[in-house]
């Protein structure tokens, strides 16, 4: 894919995404008709009980599961015709994952973990030490950078998820209960720094059941059996 | 991430499961090991026997008669050969002279102590050691009241029965229980340190020679010639071989065929040995891979199942199929070196021991280490693959969500 075209890329499109699985002789709608757009900046909560399709519908925008019909579409092209490698490098490099239970690599310690999406992404060593030393400073774990994720509490584990999501710099943060195994007062902190890298534009899907938590978020999308039910507009 | 990114992080995930890993590599040290253990052996013996046989100058001819052993070598020559033979053999166009060579067990007398002679007293002719070209300190016995002796007899032997060396001049008395009687030998000759290994029993270098005429016998048990030239040292096979053959008293005495040895076909033998014995551990070794690869495969799997969750995050942030790939590649072909290596060592280890316990000359064919260890990096690529081919198939929401 033309690098530059890519590097450009900054929204994100959904036009009629269904996603149906089979379970037994039973058609399981998973997804059933979603369109929704991402614009640059926007920070957009989706809300619904389990089982309402959120995460699917999250794995899909970050090009790790395909729909059954519709259309995916980050900055005009569409995700879903691109070779496997072509999506390895779109999740690279534009998009940043923040999963519910850390998904860190238990045999490397936090400043590995933060250094692995770059070591994908062909940057140099030094430099990627340096940033990812940068970026754990800035998450506040300075001071447990060598430390592996089982010597880290659940904050710092999330704390390091999401330094590792920004390691290549991706437009889109996409955030899966990122609070979900914390307790309120860590979820607190890790939503605000979620709250400050929307401020310096960074565009962030976020999947929750929690109100307080989709309270963050400028525009709230509540789903319910794989489908958009309401859509609520948070700007303050 | 380049090549040498993925062999780091291959070794750390080689290194967080060592037992484990050693024991899957267990196959391929064992094939690698008997590999290297064959080689070592089969080259030590071919220079082993090489070495033996170069005492046998290239003009050289060897007659025996008994039956032939794997080396193409009689161990128990049968006592067939006449004057009359040696007469006839010498008068060959291509033969320059000719010896007969026989034995009978003897002791040395010190201090009214015998002491046996390992291979006894050799009975033969004067020009003995002209047909073999070796150099002698003091001339060759004259009759039998007079010995040659070998270096090896004259120095290490002498000192461990009479305290001393023993020289040209010197007085040696040898009791022959063939003829009940003990002998005063004074020695004419020493031969000159000559080279060669003890694998065969037998050691010019411990010779007591004297002439044949010591003894009543008549039949021989070795005919040793001497070609005019080394090239025509063929045709002087050829013509012996043909006496033989047309000869009747030749004929009637051997109840066994002749066998002419040469320091060429005896190279040759030793050629054709060596190499069936590495083909045979070569056939072995490759089924000791092709079951070893089966371990490392086995294991490989196991890791890919083990680590499904790694990958799907792998992925997830953005390796490409081909990266995972290499990355479980890589630690298959670190197996398959490990278990290279170590077989390496442990062949090395038991194929030095065992050609130093049957008094080989080492010979280490460096050569085989490198093919060893080439084939513990193929065995490596061919047992990794599937299981790396496995890993990129893994499902990344299956991976990291149930």
């Amino acid at each position: 894919m033309d690098k530059e075209k890519t590097r450009k890329m900054s929204t994100l499109s959904l036009i009629n995404l269904k996603k149906y699985y089979n379970s037994g002789k039973r058609v399981v709608k998973a997804l059933d008709g979603i369109s929704l757009n991402v614009k640059k900046g926007d920070f957009i909560a989706i809300k619904g009980p389990s089982g309402a399709g959120k995460t699917t519908l999250l794995n899909i925008m970050g090009c790790l599961d395909k729909p059954t019909y519709g259309e995916v579409k980050i900055n005009d092209i569409n995700v879903l015709r691109l070779s496997e490698n072509e999506l390895a490098e779109i999740r690279n490099k534009y998009i940043g994952f923040v999963f519910q239970s850390f998904n860190l690599i238990e045999k490397l310690n936090a400043l590995e973990n933060v250094i692995l999406p770059m070591m994908f992404a062909g940057i140099p060593y030094d430099e990627r030490a340096r940033k990812a030393e940068n970026l754990l400073r800035k998450v506040g774990l300075e001071k447990r950078m060598h430390h592996s994720p089982s010597q880290l509490s659940g904050g710092e584990m999330q704390r390091v998820a999401i330094a590792r999501a920004l390691a290549n710099d991706p437009k889109i943060l996409l955030v899966d209960e990122p609070t979900g195994n914390l307790d309120s007062k860590t979820g607190y902190q890790i939503m605000n720094i979620l709250k400050e890298l929307n401020r310096k534009d960074r565009t962030i899907v976020l999947v929750t059941h929690d109100d307080n938590i989709a309270s963050y978020a400028h525009i709230i999308y509540h789903m319910i059996d794989g489908k958009i039910s309401k859509v609520e507009d948070n700007k303050k | 991430m380049n090549l040498r990114e993925a062999f780091g992080i291959g070794w750390k995930n080689i290194k967080r499961h060592r037992i484990r890993n050693s024991l899957s590599t267990l196959g391929i040290t064992i094939a690698v090991a008997l590999l290297i253990t064959v080689n070592i052996y089969s080259s030590s013996m071919k220079k082993t026997f090489v070495e033996d046989f170069r005492f046998l100058n290239d003009k050289v001819i060897v007659v025996r008669c008994g039956e032939k052993g794997e080396m193409g070598y009689v161990s128990r020559a049968l006592p067939v050969f006449t004057l009359n033979d040696e007469e006839n053999i010498e008068k060959l166009p291509h033969v320059e002279n000719c010896c007969l060579i026989g034995w009978t067990d003897a002791f040395v007398v010190s201090n009214e102590t015998k002491i046996a002679i390992p291979n006894g007293i050799i009975l033969s002719q004067p020009d003995i050691f002209s047909v073999y070209d070796y150099k002698l300190n003091g001339t060759t016995f004259h009759n039998d009241k007079e010995v040659v002796v070998g270096y090896v007899f004259a120095n290490e032997i002498a000192r461990n029965i009479f305290n001393r060396t023993l020289n040209v001049g010197d007085s040696l008395e040898i009791f022959i229980p063939e003829m009940n009687k003990s002998f005063n030998f004074s020695i004419a000759g020493i031969i000159n340190k000559i080279e060669m290994s003890t694998a065969l029993g037998t050691d010019h270098n411990k010779w007591i020679v004297t002439d044949y005429t010591l003894t009543d016998k008549t039949l021989f048990r070795v005919l040793t010639a001497k070609a005019t030239s080394s090239r025509g040292i063929d045709k002087a096979v050829e013509e012996i071989r043909q006496y033989l053959q047309e000869n009747p008293e030749a004929r009637n005495l051997a109840t066994s065929p002749f066998v002419i040895n040469t320091q060429k076909d005896v190279a040759k033998t030793i050629d054709k040995f060596a190499g069936r014995l590495q083909r045979f551990s070569l056939t072995i070794t490759l089924v000791s891979l092709i079951v070893g690869s089966i371990g490392v495969t086995n294991m490989m799997l196991v890791a890919v199942m083990e680590r499904k969750r790694e990958i799907g995050i792998l992925k997830a942030i953005g390796a490409k199929n081909r990266e995972i790939l290499l990355l479980f590649l890589i630690e298959s072909i670190y197996m398959g070196l490990i278990g290279s290596f170590v077989g390496c060592i442990a062949g090395s280890v038991t194929g030095i021991f065992l050609s130093h316990q049957n008094g080989l000359i080492l010979l280490y064919p460096v050569i085989w280490i490198f093919i060893a260890i080439f084939m513990g990096f193929i065995t490596g690529i061919l047992s990794g693959l599937y299981p790396a081919y496995k890993s990129t198939k893994i499902d990344v929401v299956d991976a990291l969500y149930r």
